[in-house]
């Protein structure tokens, strides 16, 4: 692969299953949200513990369902015309095993790789640093969860991509707008906390935690439908 | 769309002369002048000879010891944890009455004492005079006091404790108000014990004479401690049992001695204090002092009131023990108890609890028609005579012919018209017939006075709209102008759009009390926002990795010292007292933190050498005079650090301050600043001198090895360490690391021109956004907020003995301001780009000795500026990024100038609109003038100028 291309716009699996669930995907990111919210109020880090195991299978059944994963994206020159129809068909068809497999890595990556930098990330961002560790290392465990398995399953482990995804140089698509978006939707979620309401949900880490899954499906929805394809362009 | 530079430096030369226009014609609308009714009040002034008759009701006290606590809040008299043993049992025998006082904010004690003697409600420019020393502009000598009164009527006044008032109430001269008197001040907040001894040491030989009429005495101790260590701090009973110690004394006095047997003793505080011990502001605990009133005949007064105490504060409350009166109620109670007229400004009520001390309720009618009486002149001034009398002419003839359509009130003044009417109806009636219910007519005038009170307290009354709105209209006009001198509006730059964002975001935050009071949050929320945005955009740029990786870790070094600079100080309302570096983890670790202070001043030793004085004079001299600038600095700083916070100076500080122990404070102080001063002479005059015989270098000229921008630099950094408290100091070192770190991420060409220009590749939005955040994020990292209470005067006397308002005013802010003053200065630094050397040319100039230095460095400079002069063109390529980088400037403060100004006018009638919205005015107005006008446009100018010519 030549190391300088510069990435396509991640298309979905051209499956019914694919759309189906691509769109379910948000749908059920806030549902679970939304159910465990009184618990992560009144008790954040068990909550918070239960809740990963669901994300992380809701992110993976996407990743299985509708991304292709990291050699599969047909290169450029051979998708042409009635070609596409078959690749996708092709994609369709392999054996979920080979699906499976990259998912659950990206999963562990996420695990292993991730949750560590965005623990890092999230202290660096203004996260109590003398208190309220596990709060935070769970939060950046669903932050990881939410941005970096789909990106993990179709774009690999490739030094030069990731640097052009974290210098913005990689085209939006729904997968790269809900890692933006969860990104933004938790640096957002800090606003209300100073805030004197005197509310329990004003806790540390309840509103970033909402703020990343609504960034998330924000970032998703507008990614897939309204910027697909365009460029974050910094001057 | 390009606009010329002609057009954009009108504009922008118009805009910041229309701000300080804007910030005081609002300010004179918005802080009116308050009319005081002069001279002193006498008796026949509010005497009713048709009803009550010339006799006053007897005085009860002919003497008062009038007790000042510092800080005194309720629950450390009443609460259960109190040290107050004896007090509390006078309290529970009924020869004392408590009360919970309400202090009106400012809760500082200047403003506290005016209240306490004058009754009136000190307007919000008394604040600004409270930090004036020298007590001209704000001198009670000739206003009405009980003080005044007590010395009208031939008696004598003594003073014991803080100097405070000393200032309020003239000390010397013919017309002197204490007879003898015994000041201390309060400097410095780590002296718990020789301030009380000061005063204590009185008490005795006073209690013994009989030649006063009132002694006042003023404790700082309990309030020293309070700040240093918290309501809660280990220093607290003690002082309590203390202070508790004394009423005894004078309680015991009053009862053994004959000449004491009418003394009155008023134990008061000033005000109270939060949960981290500081006042200022009106949160909990700051407005309510405790207030007690003791004598051995108080258990003799009719309705008398039985109190539990110990006991617990209100239901609801944390502090509202007992009755909450004003504390403007002193006045017209001492009054009334002493047998004086009641000062004319007063705005107290005297309180019903000692009306039964008469045994007569046509006695205390009277006084409270006295009261009324003096209050209604009040009110006539405020609404106007005619305007008054037409109400109360009105409601007269409603009462006597009972209308029944006279039943509703209009407005503030028609209610009050209303109240006296009826008042006065009764007292004719009551006057007229035997056996009258002489308590209801108390009752009547007392209701009289709460509602005036209530009505002339409160902040609406006089505000000048159409002067608050024009200051709106020419700050509106600048930030006009502001966005007229950018360069381009259109396509936006992603700068551009943070300083909108933030320029919205800040000036809709300044409508919601509770982020004006949490302003830190923003700066520390968008600053790692505006950090990862600009290394991202950086990364974007390069394709050498190694580059990357450089900037990578400039980003994350930038956010890391961020991080920790947020917790060096714990600062703003809702968690006031957090633990922090500062005052948690320093006091335990006062090695490590003269440590990093050493690193800081080594740190700064070596800039001094390598670059201040680079190629100016030889190395070997080059330290000497280094060491000789730095060492002073540090001996001062240690030196001032034991008297301020003893805690932290121990083992071999504590050494070199007895050698020191010589030289005063201000001597030492003097002398580091002298020395600062003849360097930084020194260093203009030599780069001048050197540029001079060199091709003049203008704007655009070649790049030097150092700026005379740089090289000044250091020696303003070296006076900011002086000006910042000791553990405040090692900030600066995180400072230079992220302001070398930006100088990496601001840099937009990664390719390295051939030819070095003086002028660095910097986009001036980005600049300016970057200077922005990071001086507002350390204005709070060094401890500052919007309130009052934490304006921090300790380093404002620096090397100054006597008062001199310029000076105190220029210290006091650059201690206040310390980092942004500083990240002007560095964003300067940031405008010139990093001169290369030609390989080996410095080695060349070391070589020599340091000699024939100037031929050297001129030839060097002669190499560098020839190339360009074949290649004009290439000079115009970089804009000058100053002009672009004051328009920012401008444009945001402007917008934030008139959200502010906006936000005061649309909640004036706001609960917290003396306590939130007028300070966070003040800061704004200090922000305007002081940081952008003076720091930004005027010495950042000059040092940009400076670093082009040298």
């Amino acid at each position: 692969m030549n190391p300088f291309a510069t990435p396509k716009p991640t298309d979905l699996l051209p499956t019914s299953t694919s759309l189906l669930y691509a769109n379910l995907h948000p749908i059920l990111l806030l549902s679970i949200l939304a159910f465990t919210f009184p618990a992560v109020v009144a008790d954040p880090v068990p909550a918070l513990l239960g809740l990963a195991p669901t994300t992380a299978l809701l992110q993976g059944l996407y990743c299985v369902l509708c991304l292709p994963s990291t050699g599969q994206s047909p290169p450029e020159e051979k998708r042409k015309g009635g070609e596409k129809r078959k690749a996708g068909k092709a994609a369709g068809s392999q054996d979920v095993w080979a699906k499976v497999v990259p998912t659950f890595l990206s999963l562990l990556l996420t695990l292993l790789l991730t949750t560590p930098v965005l623990t890092l990330t999230l202290l660096l961002f203004g996260a109590p640093l003398t208190t309220h560790h596990p709060q935070t290392l769970l939060l950046a465990l669903h932050l990881a969860l939410l941005t970096t398995p789909p990106l993990y399953y179709v774009h690999g482990l490739t030094s030069t991509t990731w640097l052009q995804l974290a210098s913005l140089q990689v085209p939006i698509d729904e997968v790269y707008g809900m890692t933006l978006g969860a990104c933004a939707g938790a640096w957002v979620g800090a606003v209300p906390i100073p805030l004197d309401w005197d509310r329990e949900w004003q806790k540390w880490p309840v509103t970033v935690l909402v703020g990343c899954y609504g960034g998330a499906v924000v970032g998703k929805v507008v990614g897939g439908w309204v910027f697909k394809g365009a460029r974050v362009k910094m001057a | 769309m390009v606009r010329s530079r002609t057009t954009r430096l009108t504009a922008l030369t118009l805009a910041n002369v229309l701000l300080p226009v804007a910030v005081l014609v609002f300010a004179i609308g918005f802080f009116p002048f308050k009319p005081l009714l002069p001279g002193l009040a006498i008796f026949a002034d509010v005497q009713e000879e048709g009803t009550l008759g010339h006799g006053q009701p007897e005085a009860v006290f002919d003497r008062v010891v009038f007790m000042v606590v510092d800080a005194l809040r309720t629950d450390f008299v009443y609460g259960h944890d109190s040290g107050f043993g004896f007090t509390q049992s006078l309290v529970r025998s009924g020869a004392a009455i408590p009360f919970t006082a309400h202090a009106t904010p400012p809760t500082v004690t200047m403003p506290r004492v005016k209240a306490i003697t004058t009754g009136s409600v000190p307007s919000f420019a008394d604040l600004i005079f409270n930090l004036d020393e020298s007590g001209t502009g704000s001198t009670l000598a000739t206003q009405d006091t009980w003080l005044a009164q007590i010395k009208a009527k031939g008696g004598k006044l003594v003073f014991y404790g803080d100097d405070t008032w000393l200032r309020l109430f003239p000390s010397e001269g013919a017309d002197r108000f204490f007879e003898r008197h015994d000041g201390t001040s309060s400097f410095f907040v780590s002296d718990f014990t020789e301030v009380d001894n000061n005063v204590t040491r009185h008490v005795p030989g006073e209690l013994a004479r009989n030649d006063w009429d009132a002694m006042i005495m003023h404790y700082l101790g309990l309030d020293h401690i309070g700040h240093k260590t918290g309501p809660q701090g280990p220093n607290m009973p003690a002082k309590q049992k203390e202070m508790d110690g004394i009423v005894q004394q004078i309680y015991e006095a009053m009862e053994r001695e004959e000449h004491q047997r009418n003394t009155l003793l008023v134990l008061a505080g000033d005000h109270g204090m939060n949960a981290g011990g500081n006042h200022g502001g009106s949160g909990p605990g700051e407005t309510e002092p405790a207030l007690l009133f003791a004598s051995p005949k108080l258990k003799d007064r009719g309705k008398r009131m039985a109190y539990q105490c110990p006991t617990s504060p209100k239901e609801g409350t944390e502090f509202h023990y007992y009755n909450k009166v004003e504390q403007s109620d002193i006045v017209p109670t001492l009054a009334g108890l002493m047998g004086l007229p009641v000062s004319k400004n007063s705005l107290g009520v005297f309180i019903q609890e000692f009306a039964g001390l008469w045994h007569n309720d046509q006695k205390a009618a009277q006084l409270a028609h006295q009261n009324g009486k003096q209050m209604m002149s009040i009110v006539k001034a405020a609404y106007g005579d005619a305007s008054f009398d037409k109400h109360t002419d009105k409601w007269n003839a409603c009462y006597a012919t009972t209308d029944p359509s006279c039943d509703a009130t209009d407005g503030v003044e028609d209610e009050l018209a209303a109240m006296w009417a009826q008042a006065e109806l009764a007292l004719t009636a009551a006057s007229q017939t035997k056996d009258a219910d002489w308590y209801a007519v108390y009752q009547l005038f007392a209701g009289f006075a709460y509602a005036a009170q209530e009505a002339l307290s409160g902040a609406a009354s006089s505000y000048d709209i159409p002067k608050m709105a024009v200051g709106m209209i020419v700050s509106a006009a600048s930030l006009a102008l502001a966005a007229l001198s950018f360069s381009n509006v259109w396509p936006p730059t992603t700068a551009g759009v943070f300083l909108g964002t933030t320029s919205f975001l800040y000036g809709a935050m300044m409508f919601a009390s509770s982020y004006v009071e949490e302003e830190q949050h923003l700066w520390y929320w968008l600053t790692p926002a505006w950090t990862l945005v600009l290394t991202v955009s950086s990364l974007a740029r390069t394709n050498d990795r190694q580059q990357q990786v450089r900037l990578a870790i400039a980003g994350t070094a930038v956010l890391a010292v961020h991080r920790v600079a947020q917790r060096w100080n714990q600062t703003g309302q809702k968690y006031a007292g957090a633990p922090d570096v500062v005052h948690t983890f320093f006091p335990e670790h006062f090695v490590l933190m003269w440590l990093l202070i050493l690193m800081t001043y080594g740190y700064l030793c070596w800039a001094l050498v390598r670059r201040t004085f680079l190629h100016f004079i030889g190395p070997e001299l080059a330290v000497l005079a280094s060491v000789a600038l730095v060492v002073p600095a540090i001996v001062f700083k240690l030196n001032f650090t034991q008297a301020d916070a003893p805690e932290l100076v121990q083992g071999l500080a504590y050494k070199i301050r007895q050698w020191t122990a010589g030289f005063s404070l201000v001597t030492q102080a003097q002398l580091a600043f002298a020395l600062q001063c003849l360097a930084v002479v020194m260093v203009v005059a030599m780069a001048v001198g050197l540029s001079r015989g060199t091709v003049l270098v203008g704007p655009g000229g070649p790049a030097v090895v150092v700026t005379l921008a740089e090289r000044l630099h250091y020696l303003l950094t070296l006076f900011l360490t002086m000006q910042s408290r000791a553990p405040n100091i090692p900030l600066v070192l995180g400072m230079e690391a992220q302001r070398l770190a930006l100088e990496q991420l601001l840099s937009t060409t990664t390719a390295r021109p051939t030819e070095s220009r003086r002028n660095a590749a910097i986009s001036s939005p980005a600049l300016a956004v970057s200077t922005l955040l990071l001086s507002h994020a350390y204005f709070f990292c060094f401890g500052g907020s919007n309130s009052i209470s934490s304006v921090d005067l300790s380093n404002a006397y620096n090397g100054v003995a006597d008062y001199n308002i310029v000076a105190v005013g220029l210290l006091l802010f650059t201690s206040n301001w310390t980092g942004p003053i500083w990240w002007c200065s560095a964003a300067v630094t940031l405008t010139f780009s990093k001169a290369r050397e030609p390989e080996g040319a410095s080695k060349k100039l070391m070589a020599n000795g340091g000699r024939h230095w100037i031929q050297q460095e001129r030839k060097l400079l002669r190499e560098q500026a020839a190339p360009p002069r074949d290649n004009k063109a290439t000079g115009e390529e970089v804009a000058d990024p100053w002009l672009g980088y004051v328009a920012c400037m401008t444009f945001i403060i402007a917008t934030s100038l008139l959200a502010v100004m906006a936000a005061c006018t649309a909640l004036r009638t706001h609960l917290f609109i003396w306590t939130v919205f007028s300070p966070k005015y003040l800061y704004a107005m200090a922000w305007a003038v002081g940081w952008h006008l003076v720091v930004n446009v005027g010495l950042g100018s000059l040092l940009r100028w400076l670093g082009q010519i040298g």
